[in-house]
């Protein structure tokens, strides 16, 4: 336990701290990813637009390193279209495997009802 | 007769020519040495430093990745399980003496492991002065800590806030995908995150701001005399060099309002425009 402890305390950001933004050039940026978040129950994954828009605004003004958005994970995989697609496969999946397992039950009962 | 003659030929070549040719084939050959020698020491050399880009090929080659200059956070090679949620609840805490207010602006986010969020602070300065402050956090549970990866944030850096303004403070950060496979957090859910500002002890970032600032000030007012100098006719060089050098006390420093003679373009168009009317 004592091992991890010391691990876990103070590590720097990666990129270092972000400068801070005296001249609130990115603040309505700011402001229309709060109002987003809001809306979407605090999820910032549905408020990749806002986000990007924030951060290519502190690339623009000098505020932070410019950076591709793929490499910052921004990407068209880790999107909020991808996920609810992927929860639509796996429901349609349970869904199929359901209306499997009810055919064959009722196949069974009629064989045992047949048998019978 | 033979011997005769053998000496004979022995003491013709033992001349100063034979003495010599020996010794600069030796010559020769210890520089041939010394070249064979250096070209040696330059290969391990230049070997060393090649090894570096050579490295990086191989690695691009055989697909191996390491830590290089540019982090990757797309996690690209990574299985990410995008279904278990973690409901991460941001704090904030501030040191009485500061007299700021700090505070998040989402009081708690729903994340996945390894996804980047941006979450924001706010933070304004009370004060009539200029203040720096420090921010560190500490994470709830203790175990999750490891995981938690922060790209930019304004913590571990000295902040200097201008009296009375107000601030939003970014984080990037996000959880690594390793968190769902640590065995002392399968049941953990939510986790809390805990930022605390505190006042930094050496405030020279906020003397250098305030000294800024009166220097402006003072450049300010001594251009306005200038201005008005020039509009009454002629001035010389000396009295020129006299209003340069005037020395204004601090009272009347904080008493200038600048935005009042700032631009005097917009000044002489408001002055038309009133003229005009009239």
């Amino acid at each position: 336990m004592s091992n991890r402890s010391k691990q876990s305390s103070s590590k720097g950001p990666d990129k270092g701290a972000f400068p801070l933004d005296h001249f609130h050039e990115c603040d309505n940026e700011a402001k229309q990813y709060n109002q987003c978040i809001q809306k979407h129950e605090n999820m910032p994954k549905r408020c990749r637009k806002y986000q990007v828009d924030y951060l290519q605004c502190r690339m623009n003004n000098g505020l932070m390193e410019k950076e591709d958005l793929s490499k910052l994970g921004l990407g068209p995989e880790t999107s909020w279209e991808t996920e609810e697609q992927e929860k639509q496969f796996l429901f349609d999946k349970i869904n199929r495997m359901k209306t499997k397992a009810m055919e064959e039950v009722q196949k069974k009962t009629e064989q045992s009802k047949q048998q019978v | 007769m033979f011997k005769l003659s053998k000496l004979f030929y022995s003491f013709k070549h033992s001349s100063r020519s034979n003495i010599q040719h020996n010794l600069s084939s030796f010559k020769k050959k210890r520089r041939q040495e010394l070249l064979y020698n250096i070209g040696l020491y330059g290969a391990a050399f230049g070997c060393a430093f090649g090894a570096v880009p050579f490295y990086r090929l191989w690695c691009e080659h055989f697909g191996l990745e390491g830590d290089l200059d540019k982090k990757d956070y797309s996690m690209k090679g990574k299985k990410l399980d995008v279904f278990r949620k973690y409901h991460i609840e941001f704090g904030a805490e501030t040191d009485p003496e500061a007299n700021w207010e700090f505070l998040p602006v989402q009081q708690n986010v729903t994340v996945h492991a390894g996804e980047t969020a941006l979450v924001f602070y706010r933070a304004y300065n009370r004060n009539d002065k200029a203040v720096v402050g420090f921010a560190t956090y500490q994470i709830f549970p203790e175990d999750a800590g490891l995981y938690f990866a922060k790209i930019q944030c304004f913590c571990f850096n000295q902040q200097l806030l201008n009296p009375k303004e107000e601030l939003q403070l970014p984080i990037y950060f996000y959880f690594e995908p390793e968190i769902n496979e640590d065995p002392l957090l399968k049941k953990c859910e939510n986790i809390k995150v805990m930022y605390r500002f505190y006042k930094a002890k050496n405030q020279e970032l906020a003397q250098l701001a305030e000294n800024e600032y009166k220097t402006v000030k003072k450049n300010k007012m001594i251009l306005q005399k200038l201005r008005d100098a020039k509009k009454t006719g002629a001035v010389s060089e000396g009295d020129l060099n006299k209003i340069k050098s005037t020395k204004f006390t601090d009272k009347e420093i904080e008493d200038f309002d600048e935005w009042a003679y700032d631009n005097p373009l917009e000044a002489a168009e408001a002055q038309k425009e009133e003229e005009s009317k009239n």
